[in-house]
């Protein structure tokens, strides 16, 4: 065992040196140093960074959006327990489509549900919707309200029906058009009495309307991209009828018989 | 006083490239001789030094001074890489090829390589030893290596593989025994 010992003592032993390639893994952990030392920069101090960042945003977002949300369902509470609100929900099924507020006040929205369509061939050419409705529901259901809650008295200010004219108004030309339109058609010939006469021609309200803030007020507006629409109420012998036209397209849509009943 | 100077330079070597120059400088040569030793293959002795000093680049950042010399931390690292290597020789990634890729001239770094391995080949008698060192286990050939060709007491060995001077006192013994055996099957043989 002393003599094993004693050899590897002994032995001479390879002194090798490779200074090129000391030179070379020198300069790669150099290199490799730099960037792990901006990977740890990045991890000390950019990602807590980034970490508070979005805390504070989350923070900023709370206290602007939470209360904003609870203050939307105290308006909604307090519209809904108005009898003015209650007895047009029961009657006409309105539901709130839209809600801002503006000065401690909120602005809500009251659209009526979009009553089934009902599509009948007719000369199996134009397709419109005949429908026979009563004088109620084809004069006043298209109708939304807009309701106005004081938040700081927690009572609604105001209910107020919003009117065609209002938001979407007709011109003379854009009258003078749905005549035209009216004029041409020929299956409203065959289905009118030849003594119709025009009653009244108004601005067919949208059925998907909107809230939008312009400067310090509250404005209903169309939603973007709709076509207006113009109804026209003709009248014969006791009889009346609401034919709507399309004004982009130029053509009817939809003719109602209104049952007096 | 030595610790402390150590200790200082690994918590400058953290931020700053020149002080881990400082380490690589003192302790390249030992270790990567040491690898030499172990692997008698240049080449192979280059990647694996490569990788030891990779390593203790990457794990310097996490590195807590326990009163352990720089120099054990890295002969344990090397001794870690080359123990791994023989271990799992299959699955060995060579790092310094994969790198030699991004060097400027490769040439250079070959035909230094080949003439090391000229001058080691003259090593016959070492190599010849190297042989029978390289049938014992991976833990025996560590202790070998330390003890007798880097000349590291007892206490230091101990230092390096985290273990108990008393192991490493048997390790050494039952090293020896098995490489006399091995010496004396050859001889008979011959």
């Amino acid at each position: 065992m002393e003599e094993l010992k004693e050899k590897l003592n002994k032995i001479k032993k390879p002194e090798i040196e490779l200074p090129y390639f000391k030179t070379t893994l020198k300069e790669r952990l150099l290199r490799e140093h730099q960037k792990m030392q901006n990977r740890f920069s990045f991890v000390l101090f950019a990602k807590p960074a980034l970490v508070g960042l979005s805390i504070l945003i989350i923070f900023i977002l709370g206290i602007l959006i939470l209360p904003q949300q609870f203050m939307e369902a105290q308006a909604l509470k307090i519209a809904k327990s108005h009898p003015e609100i209650q007895k047009l929900i029961q009657e006409y099924k309105i539901q709130p489509t839209d809600i801002k507020l503006q000065d401690k006040k909120a602005y809500l929205l009251f659209m009526p549900e979009e009553a089934p369509k009902r599509e009948l061939e007719i000369e199996n050419q134009k397709r419109m919707l005949l429908k026979i409705a009563s004088e109620k529901e084809a004069l006043e259901k298209a109708k939304g309200v807009l309701a106005i809650v004081d938040l700081q008295r927690k009572k609604v200010a105001s209910v107020k029906t919003i009117r065609s004219r209002e938001v979407v108004p007709l011109s003379l030309q854009e009258e003078q058009l749905v005549k035209e339109v009216v004029e041409k058609e020929e299956v409203l010939k065959k289905l009118l009495p030849p003594t119709v006469t025009i009653e009244k021609i108004e601005p067919a309200l949208p059925k998907k309307l909107r809230l939008e803030r312009k400067g310090k007020e509250i404005q209903i507006v169309p939603p973007r991209n709709f076509q207006k629409k113009a109804r026209i109420l003709y009248k014969s012998n006791g009889k009346r009828w609401i034919v709507e036209v399309n004004l982009k397209k130029k053509k009817i849509e939809n003719l109602q018989l209104i049952n007096n009943q | 006083m030595l610790g402390e100077f150590e200790e200082n330079l690994v918590k400058r070597a953290k931020k700053d490239p020149e002080a881990f120059g400082l380490i690589y400088d003192k302790y390249y040569q030992p270790i990567f001789g040491y690898i030499l030793r172990r692997t008698a293959n240049v080449a192979l002795a280059e990647d694996l030094t490569a990788q030891t000093f990779l390593k203790a680049l990457k794990s310097l950042w996490r590195f807590r001074w326990q009163n352990v010399p720089i120099s054990a931390w890295l002969y344990r690292i090397a001794t870690n890489e080359v123990n791994s290597y023989y271990r799992k020789k299959k699955s060995f990634k060579n790092v310094s090829l994969e790198e030699a890729k991004n060097l400027k001239s490769n040439v250079n770094l070959l035909e230094e390589v080949q003439k090391a391995e000229e001058e080691l080949q003259k090593e016959k008698e070492f190599l010849l030893l190297h042989q029978k060192i390289a049938k014992l286990k991976p833990k025996y050939q560590t202790v070998i290596t330390l003890r007798f060709f880097e000349k590291k007491k007892i206490s230091e060995i101990a230092q390096i593989l985290g273990k108990p001077e008393g192991t490493i006192k048997a390790q050494i013994h039952r090293a020896l025994e098995q490489l006399r055996k091995l010496l004396e099957e050859d001889e008979t043989k011959n």
